[in-house]
């Protein structure tokens, strides 16, 4: 068993070792980096001592427990895990709010009512939205605004680094989000929620508990409300006056309706429907008056089943969605809606084969369908994709995990892409390890990339990404508590990458022209200090990213060999949350780092910092609890744009509370 | 080696370096009492939404730029897609389509003199009598802005997009887009009002311009390619087509029609380069007559003094785009980097 599991190895190894060959320039940068990273992280564990615990022989899969949902780790690629407790700190953030805390994203925010993240150095295509694992970002414009999702939908949160999406779905170069929402009964009957805010911000939401350990429902209601009539600072115009946003308000509300069914001991059946209604106005950037406003609504329906094996879990999900857009545009006396429908069947088997061997086998069949006066007939995209995952211990000190997928998209066979890592060290508890991983991925280009008119270009060919990362993970016991720190290089190579140019009429096309290569570095430390009734919880994470343009369209263009516009190198968040009993405070900086605006690198926007606080406290009475919360963004009221002529607000003063009675 | 040797070695090896050494022409800022008519104003239209609008000045006689003029000159940014520039008596009207206004300013100070709103997206504007007619890519309407106070007056209805217009006599010819119906409408410059819509022409009509003998020649170009693109002879008295030129083959996407001072031969950018065409010839499309190869032709001026041409390079549309200077005989001059997409120019005679 053990030779097998050398063989088995030295095949993985030669396989690893030739893409990472392809990749030996770039990443040459990237390990020097990350072992000036590794030298930074060895100083800083060293006065808590390498106290490393004691190798045990039985191997199992990293398993992180999310409200009893287990979510299996690949090994070598990165996840992160935002967790309900961090969440019900944040119950009225938005999804973008929530990722900015914890991970290395930067949001191209176009005022308060559309975000899109820009991560790794892709684009917001790049990046991909799962619910439960199925695919919710856009089939027609390939995007999800982070706006519309109001973070008492979600129970936990899962970030996937760049190939780690491989499980679910192709295309994500950048991130893949994956809205995790529980799937057994919750203790609390009733829980509601209420917060005032400033720029005329209410947000309101009910949530109503119901059943027993073998049927049970849970309603959420939502409805949220904001004039954001912020004032900014005019740079557009002579003597830059102070004026107030009139052109940014926002709504949102909706019902998440779930029914779940523990059929047998095995068996478990969850019914699933989320109704979602946003009208809103479009921010017009400060040069511009035009009078746009949108109501994107959706309804969507998610039936899954769960059977338990022995010794695996096999998982049936069907879903359906129709998103629609109705968009006025007062300006251009445009009045249009957009429907676009999404069929998807969901079927895996995850488990051990042996104590030493887990896998994961996925397969879906996605169609998509959209209607507008915009596309030529209905086009639509149907794809069948299976995946395999395998990963195998040799021992505790060497694991490796292989993840492949094949796709036919509209009858065309895709290539098939792969992913391999390898993890080596004392990887009892994910003590100290080095990590490594090569794999491909592609995107496929979106219904507008390929059939909007004007301007979709049929023959678009799918955005190909090679992606390798390296990198370093600690973690160590201290007497008080434990102390974490990770670092992460990676090296991510785009071609094919599609962009939308004007054409000689002035309307702009598709076209497949961009070559990006991405050089990055991630590292997070984080400490957890326990003492009695007091913890303190201190966060550090700071990223690196250069993604340079390789290609020119001709001899003339400058933006070869130049940054990405609105990629920002440097990025860094620093937060604290202390908690003594029922009391707790949080305090952030956020710092996004200068931003090119000009593809040849001649213009940008000047870097900012944000220093956001919260503080709040829970009551008890009975069995049940009420909590207060105050929230305090943008404290010393910065005047900064994330995106060139968007004003973002200063600062936001918010009180919340939530009542929580149980059962 | 002798030292004298050593010397003209090291000095020839400089005249080398110098002479391999791509002469840039000097960026310097305007100053008062500068006259903008003494050059070529470069329209950099900049990126929609982006609000990297504003306009060069650029002196042939000494090579030298000056960048984003109204900017510097005013001190706050000029808006959001600057579609054409427009002399009216001694102001310029620059028209600032995604800003949905009209910034007014001096033509030899660059400095503004008024800003003209109430416009929906705004594209061209030329003036006939008291009135400024500027024609609109969405509201279906041309305003009609009185010269005294610089304020829409009246708005006449076209039903349609609306894009070049030309003035014969007492008559304003716009060319009107609407997909199936393109027409050249006929204002009627007296009343402000449409006095003729029933002159149908090839789809897509943008860009128009009168000749030497008052004839109009406008160029179609099908987006959808259906058709190939063609360039069309009007009279504008008797409202008929004498002349369909159509373009060899669907690869040609004409635009930016201009005509020299003379009025007898026109230009257009289109597949490879510049076009020149005499207006009595009758032949097919052929050229180009200054080849340039390039993803993103999108800007032409010829200057009406000496028949210099001049050519803006969009490159990807993000960047700081490339005018290139050809004399009369298309013999390069002169190249530089200028604002984010220069898509036309002004010569201020």
């Amino acid at each position: 068993m053990k030779g097998n599991g050398q063989m088995q190895a030295t095949v993985f190894f030669s396989f690893f070792l030739l893409g990472l060959c392809e990749f030996f320039i770039d990443l040459k940068r990237t390990i020097y980096i990350a072992l000036f990273c590794a030298f930074v992280c060895s100083g800083l564990v060293l006065p808590f001592g390498a106290n490393a615990q004691t190798i045990g022989d039985t191997f199992t899969v990293k398993q992180v427990e999310v409200n009893g949902e287990k979510q299996v780790l690949l090994t070598g690629l990165k996840t992160t895990f935002i967790d309900s407790a961090t969440l019900s700190y944040n119950r009225t953030a938005t999804l973008a709010d929530v990722l900015m805390q914890s991970n290395s994203i930067f949001f191209k925010s176009f005022g308060v009512g559309l975000s899109t993240p820009v991560f790794r150095g892709t684009n917001a295509s790049q990046s991909k939205v799962y619910w439960d694992g199925v695919p919710i970002t856009s089939s027609t414009h390939s995007t999800f605004d982070y706006t519309l999702v109001p973070i008492t939908m979600v129970d936990a949160i899962e970030v996937d680094y760049g190939n780690a999406s491989l499980k679910n779905s192709t295309g994500s170069f950048g991130v893949g989000v994956n809205l995790i929402t529980k799937n057994k009964p919750a203790d609390e009957v009733l829980i509601f929620r209420q917060s005032i805010g400033s720029f005329g911000t209410y947000k309101s939401g009910l949530t109503l508990n119901f059943g027993n350990q073998k049927f049970w429902g849970s309603t959420n209601l939502y409805y949220e409300k904001a004039k954001n009539d912020y004032s900014f600072i005019n740079t557009a115009k002579s003597g830059s006056p102070v004026e107030k946003e009139t052109r940014a308000a926002f709504t949102q509300y909706g019902i998440l309706q779930k029914f779940g069914c523990q059929i047998s001991e095995k068996d478990v059946l969850t019914l699933t429907t989320w109704y979602h209604v946003a009208p809103r106005d479009i921010t017009p950037p400060i040069i511009s008056n035009s009078i746009e406003s949108r109501k994107d609504s959706s309804l969507r329906f998610f039936l899954n089943h769960e059977h338990k094996f022995k010794k695996s879990v096999l998982s049936n999900k069907f879903y359906f969605g129709n998103e629609r857009l109705k968009y006025i545009n007062l300006t251009a006396n445009l009045f249009e809606v957009n429907n676009a429908y999404r069929y998807n069947y969901v079927s895996a088997l995850e488990g051990d084969l042996t104590p030493k061997i887990n896998y994961n086998l996925n397969g879906y069949i996605l169609h998509d369908n959209a209607v507008t006066n915009h596309y030529k007939g209905t086009p639509n995209q149907t794809r069948y994709s299976i995946s395999g995952t395998g990963t195998h211990s040799i021992n505790d000190n060497f694991r490796y995990s292989v993840v492949a997928r094949e796709e036919v998209i509209n009858s065309r066979v895709m290539p098939i892409i792969y992913n391999a890592s390898v993890l080596a060290g004392w990887l009892k508890d994910y003590h100290f390890f080095v990590k490594a991983s090569y794999g491909t991925n592609y995107n496929y280009p979106g219904i507008n990339d390929l059939y909007w008119v004007p301007g979709g270009n049929p023959n678009l060919q799918a955005e190909y990404a090679k992606q390798a990362e390296i990198g370093l993970h600690f973690t160590q016991k201290i007497k008080v508590g434990s102390f974490t720190a990770d670092v992460t290089g990676f090296n991510n190579r785009i071609t094919n990458q599609i962009i939308w140019l004007p054409g000689k009429n002035g309307f702009y096309e598709a076209y497949n022209l961009k070559k990006v290569n991405v050089v990055g570095l991630e590292f997070h430390t984080e400490a957890k200090i326990l003492l009695g009734d007091l913890s303190i919880i201190p966060k550090l994470k700071y990223s690196y990213t250069q993604s340079t343009n390789l290609e020119g369209i001709n001899a003339l263009d400058d933006s070869k060999n130049k940054q990405v516009v609105y990629v920002p190198y440097h990025l860094t968040a620093a937060n604290i949350r202390i908690n003594y009993k029922t009391i707790d405070v949080y305090g952030e900086y956020q710092y996004t780092g200068f931003r090119y605006i000009t593809s040849d690198n001649t213009d940008f926007l000047p870097a900012y910092g944000l220093v956001n606080i919260s503080a709040g406290n829970r009551f008890s009475i009975y069995k049940n609890s009420i909590s207060l919360r105050l929230k305090i963004n943008n404290l010393f009221n910065t005047n900064y744009q994330a995106v060139a002529w968007y004003p973002m607000p200063g600062r936001y003063i918010e009180i919340s509370t939530q009542i929580n009675i149980n059962k | 080696m002798t030292t004298i040797k050593k010397q003209l070695i090291t000095l020839l090896a400089l005249a080398t370096f110098f002479a391999c050494t791509k002469e840039k022409t000097p960026v310097v800022t305007t100053t008062p009492g500068d006259d903008l008519t003494k050059g070529v104003l470069i329209i950099n239209e900049g990126g929609f939404g982006k609000g990297t609008a504003g306009f060069d000045w650029y002196l042939p006689a000494k090579k030298q730029l000056s960048k984003d003029v109204f900017k510097s000159t005013n001190g706050f940014p000029l808006g959001d897609v600057l579609q054409s520039i427009s002399r009216v008596d001694d102001d310029l009207y620059l028209v600032v389509n995604n800003s949905q206004k009209i910034e007014i300013i001096n033509r030899n100070t660059g400095k503004s003199t008024g800003t003209i709103t109430g416009l929906s997206s705004p594209r061209y504007a030329v003036a006939s009598g008291n009135n400024i007619y500027v024609s609109d890519l969405f509201s279906g309407k041309i305003s009609v802005v009185d010269k005294t106070t610089k304020k829409v007056a009246k708005t006449i209805t076209t039903n349609g997009w609306s894009e070049q217009m030309a003035v014969v006599g007492n008559e304003v010819f716009v060319c009107r887009i609407i997909k199936g119906n393109c027409k050249i409408m006929v204002i009627d410059a007296t009343t402000q009002t449409i006095k003729d819509s029933s002159l149908l022409v090839d789809d897509e009509p943008q860009w128009i311009v009168k000749d030497k003998d008052n004839k109009l020649w406008v160029l179609c170009d099908f987006y959808a390619k259906t058709k190939a693109a063609t360039l069309l002879k009007i009279n504008p008295t008797t409202r008929a087509i004498e002349a369909t030129y159509s373009f060899p083959d669907m690869g040609h996407s004409p635009s930016k029609l201009s005509i020299n001072k003379a009025g007898y031969e026109l230009y257009f950018l289109s597949k490879g380069g510049i076009y020149k065409r005499s207006i009595s010839y009758s032949g097919a499309v052929v050229g180009p007559f200054i080849s340039k190869n390039s993803f993103s032709l999108y800007g032409l001026g010829i200057d009406p003094s000496n028949g210099d041409y001049y050519l803006g390079d969009a490159i990807d549309f993000t960047q700081a785009g490339y005018v290139f200077h050809y004399n009369n005989n298309g013999v390069a001059i002169d190249s530089f980097k200028a604002g984010v997409n220069p898509s036309g120019f002004y010569f201020g005679e």
